[in-house]
């Protein structure tokens, strides 16, 4: 077409600003993720002073990643949902009626895997009847799953009589718990860095021609890489192995983060999240993507309440309570906007994490689990308040 | 013709010296390193009308914020000094009070509070801790009274008309005794007969003594209204008319260098149908409720050939955008009669099927219904095409993603011709060629524009005019040009027809005169 001979056309587009690019340190740790390390960083040399040495311990880490790894799970589900503009508030309940349903299970002698997947399984009929009424019937997700929260754990309950279920198996419990041999995590590290090699070297070819900042992106790659490289090293050679609970982490993350980076459901994801009208005069079908959205939740919880199980032990009538609130916290810290469109999924880990620490630190330190909360409302809010604050100034060019 | 710019003082015949109601000098403004104004010198005399003129982005919207105080004093580079002594406003409230008022673009008019409470939303009366109702319905009532509009101040806002909204917020302005009134694009929503009444009260306003600055993008309407006219371009004032100048004098300043190529778009021969139409209805009508009685469209017969810009003009409730709506299979209520797209008959259901028919919708929303906020350009470009560019059914082909992009923004022209920016960061005009871009998916065969060119300055209008007639003839592709600018309609399309209450009227061959659809528009032809 000769449309191309008029792209010439002297521009209405304002005067390109001069902008000096911002020194290197600057542009790889941004301002607000620079406040939250530095907040992290000294509330761990904190924990380690005054725990005597004992908070940054290999047996500690592996401690750290078995309590965590069922809030990352969550988290993950739920930070699809928030970017795409949704909300799950049933997630707590969810996973702890599929905690009852993989225990019964295990109770009834099937093995882990048939357990497992059951509890997924109902899970994601739970999603779907959730995003069904949800897409179908017009009414709020907030509604429907603040009906769920009330409704999954009231039916768990009255099926159990508030029972416990259990205890199960010690290859249940393994699940989670069960430390891998010295091996794997050396492949891991392996993996992690040759993951880190490539990435960013693909990264730095497809950027290095148009973009004067091309070296950003592939250096924050390699040092997370190196980063994760070590840590596994290190938990796995100087204490008593890695827990499997590491194993469901990498998966999920992993997953999820390909999800939304590459598959034509990602995508959507975030376009729905940005303008759902648009999205819709655009030919995507915006129900069917939320659907399948409430869908992969449920699915999600039926997988962390079999973590939960395995943790415990037994499916206990508290299983999962707050776990909601925990998970849109950790997604928060993690940069997820709950406006919707943005957000990661390695973020909402490490908002995860942070959380975690907070709650492990204080344990060893006696603090009370009351006092523990209003530290993490601090930092809840002090964290979204920053974002915020910069956002606001970027926008109004200050 | 094109002064010098003078900071004035006024002498009047006996001799005394009185200073201007307004003056700027030297304002200057930075966001970051970023400069929008350099240095602009203004002044402004009491029952004056200064028009202000610009391309978007020329700065006209940051000058208004700073002589109305949004934009505080401190933060910007100059003096304002308003009847003779210098002015620091620190907000729009103390802007206000001495009696500057700005009214901006978009009102922020609430339905369902009485006319008399959004008059005077932030200066209501009290009476203890209370509000005083009663006072507040006489103040307005006053100021309706110069007006001389027959309104009831205690209706709900929401039984305004457009232009209605905008005068009771000049009359309550006026009641407030302001001395300078601020207008930013206060036509643009409104019909051509709305603004005919505004403009007719603008001279009333006017002759109260009270200045008025008027910023628009409509340059017929600047000779109904101002005494000069000031021409900002990026950033910079560029020209000042003491009187107003014809139109082409008034474009050439906006643009600069851009207009000649603007005067290039030379029209081309007239088009010849061939072949069988892309797009055929017959006997189209859209309801907005089921038992068919509230119509919206009526009886809709045309036909669009393969290459030919069919225009579709009408005044605003004419019907024209529930019947795009209706084809795209995007319209919630009943929809009658028959559609043909290249042969195949059907009305869509939805946007996907409607897309899989071949036919694609430029929103008239771009902002709520089009841009996908925060998303990159490459995002927003090819959201209606990721179901071709997939790799095993499920993830998406990157590589195919990065090409097709690339190529778009290169024929469309966008700029900067970057696809990983947000599109946030585009200006309005190339914000809409993405938007065109995302409608040239594969299999394309008949594209509806739905006032393409709203809110979009005059130098990407040229563009998009050239990238939609590049569209229609290269790619044999139907298209349905809507619009309610006159102008445009007329040398932009091979044939128009006019919407008038839901039906359309006579069909007016390319160069028909305003005169003509304007009054088919009005239903005068009938």
């Amino acid at each position: 077409m000769n449309m191309t001979a008029h792209a010439t056309t002297p521009s209405s587009s304002p005067p390109v600003p001069v902008a000096r690019p911002r020194p290197l340190i600057a542009r790889l740790i941004p301002l607000r993720t620079a406040v939250l390390l530095s907040a992290f960083v000294l509330l761990v040399l904190y924990f380690q002073v005054a725990s005597d040495g004992f908070f940054i311990t290999s047996n500690n880490a592996a401690l750290l990643i078995r309590q965590t790894a069922v809030v990352v799970v969550v988290a993950a589900g739920i930070s699809v949902l928030i970017i795409m503009g949704e909300f799950d508030l049933s997630v707590g309940s969810v996973a702890f009626f599929t905690s009852l349903i993989a225990g019964k299970m295990q109770m009834a002698g099937f093995d882990v895997a048939s357990s497992v997947l059951g509890a997924m399984a109902v899970g994601a009929i739970i999603g779907l009847i959730q995003g069904f009424i949800i897409t179908r019937f017009s009414v709020p997700a907030f509604v429907v799953t603040l009906g769920g929260l009330l409704l999954w754990r009231g039916l768990g309950l009255t099926w159990t009589n508030a029972q416990a279920i259990g205890p199960v198996s010690d290859s249940f419990t393994a699940l989670t718990e069960g430390r891998m041999p010295a091996v794997f995590a050396v492949v891991g590290a392996a993996l992690a860095i040759l993951y880190g090699l490539w990435a960013s070297a693909s990264q730095y070819s497809k950027l290095k021609h148009s973009s004067p900042t091309a070296i950003d992106e592939p250096i924050k790659i390699l040092f997370m890489s190196l980063l994760v490289a070590a840590t596994l090293l290190w938990i796995g050679h100087f204490g008593r192995g890695l827990p499997y609970a590491a194993l469901w982490i990498a998966g999920i993350v992993v997953l999820f983060e390909f999800m939304l980076a590459r598959s034509q459901f990602g995508r959507r994801t975030f376009l729905v999240g940005s303008n759902h009208e648009a999205a819709m005069y655009a030919g995507i079908n915006v129900k069917n993507t939320v659907l399948i959205g409430f869908v992969m939740m449920g699915t999600v919880c039926g997988l962390a309440g079999s973590m939960i199980l395995a943790r415990v032990g037994t499916s206990t009538p508290d299983a999962g309570t707050n776990l909601e609130l925990t998970a849109i916290a950790a997604a928060v810290i993690g940069g997820v906007s709950l406006r919707g469109g943005i957000g990661t999924i390695r973020g909402a880990m490490m908002g995860a994490f942070l959380l975690a620490n907070i709650d492990n630190g204080m344990s060893l330190l006696g603090v009370s689990s009351y006092a523990q909360n209003v530290v993490k409302a601090l930092i809840l809010v002090f964290a979204v308040g920053l974002d915020s604050y910069f956002t606001r100034r970027q926008l109004l060019g200050k | 013709m094109m002064n010098s710019i003078s900071s004035e003082t006024t002498e009047i015949p006996n001799g005394t010296v009185t200073s201007a109601l307004l003056e700027g000098r030297h304002l200057s403004k930075a966001y970051g390193s970023f400069r929008v104004l350099h240095g602009i010198d203004l002044s402004l005399k009491r029952g004056e009308v200064l028009a202000v003129v610009g391309e978007n982005g020329a700065g006209k919207s940051t000058l208004m914020k700073i002589l109305s105080g949004v934009i505080p004093s401190g933060s910007y580079e100059g003096d304002l000094i308003v009847e003779g002594e210098a002015a620091k406003f620190s907000s729009v409230q103390e802007g206000d009070a001495a009696g500057i008022v700005l009214v901006p673009q978009e009102l922020h008019v609430i339905p369902h509070l009485s006319i008399a409470e959004n008059m005077f939303a932030g200066h209501l009366p009290g009476r203890y801790a209370l509000y005083d109702e009663a006072k507040t319905v006489r103040w307005a009532e006053e100021a309706l009274g110069l007006f001389q509009m027959n309104v009831n101040p205690r209706a709900r806002a929401s039984t305004l008309s457009p232009s209605e909204r905008r005068l009771i917020v000049l009359a309550a302005a006026l009641h407030r005794s302001a001395r300078l009134l601020i207008l930013d694009e206060p036509t643009a929503a409104l019909t051509d007969t709305e603004s005919e009444v505004l403009l007719k009260q603008l001279h009333f306003i006017r002759n109260q003594g009270v200045g008025i600055i008027y910023i628009t993008h409509r340059l017929d309407e600047i000779g109904k209204v101002a005494d000069r006219v000031l021409v900002l371009r990026n950033g910079t004032l560029v020209a000042s008319f003491g009187s107003v100048p014809p139109r082409e004098q008034m474009v050439q300043a906006m643009l600069g260098d851009a207009f000649h190529s603007l005067k290039a778009l030379a029209d081309d021969a007239p088009f010849a149908p061939s072949g069988s139409p892309l797009l055929q209805v017959k006997a189209l009508s859209v309801y907005a409720d089921t038992a068919q009685t509230r119509t919206r469209a009526k009886d809709i017969n045309l036909e669009i050939y393969p290459g030919e810009i069919l225009g579709l003009y009408g005044l605003v409730g004419a019907g024209r955008t529930e019947l795009a709506r209706a084809l795209f299979g995007v319209w919630p209520g009943p929809v009658t009669g028959q559609c043909f797209i290249d042969g195949r008959e059907g009305i869509a259901n939805s946007a996907q099927q409607a897309m899989g028919m071949g036919l694609s919708l430029l929103v008239e929303d771009r902002k709520s219904q089009g841009v996908l906020q925060g998303q990159s350009v490459a995002w927003n470009m090819t959201v209606a095409m990721l179901k071709s560019m997939t790799r095993f059914g499920v993830l998406v082909d990157q590589g195919k993603e990065r090409e097709k992009v690339a190529d778009l923004i290169r024929k469309l022209g966008v700029r900067p011709a970057r696809s990983e920016v947000s599109i946030n960061a585009l200006s309005g005009g190339n914000q809409q060629k993405v938007l065109l871009g995302r409608c040239l998916f594969d299999g394309l065969k008949v594209l509806i524009l739905d006032e393409p060119t709203l809110g979009v300055d005059i130098g990407a209008r040229a563009e998009i005019y050239r990238l939609v007639r590049g569209i229609a003839r290269d790619l044999r592709i139907a298209v349905l040009f809507i619009s309610s600018d006159v102008d445009e309609v007329r040398t932009e399309c091979d044939r128009i027809v006019v919407m008038y209450k839901s039906r359309l009227q006579t069909s007016f061959p390319r160069g028909a005169t305003t005169e003509q659809l304007l009054s088919a528009a009005t239903g005068a032809a009938n």
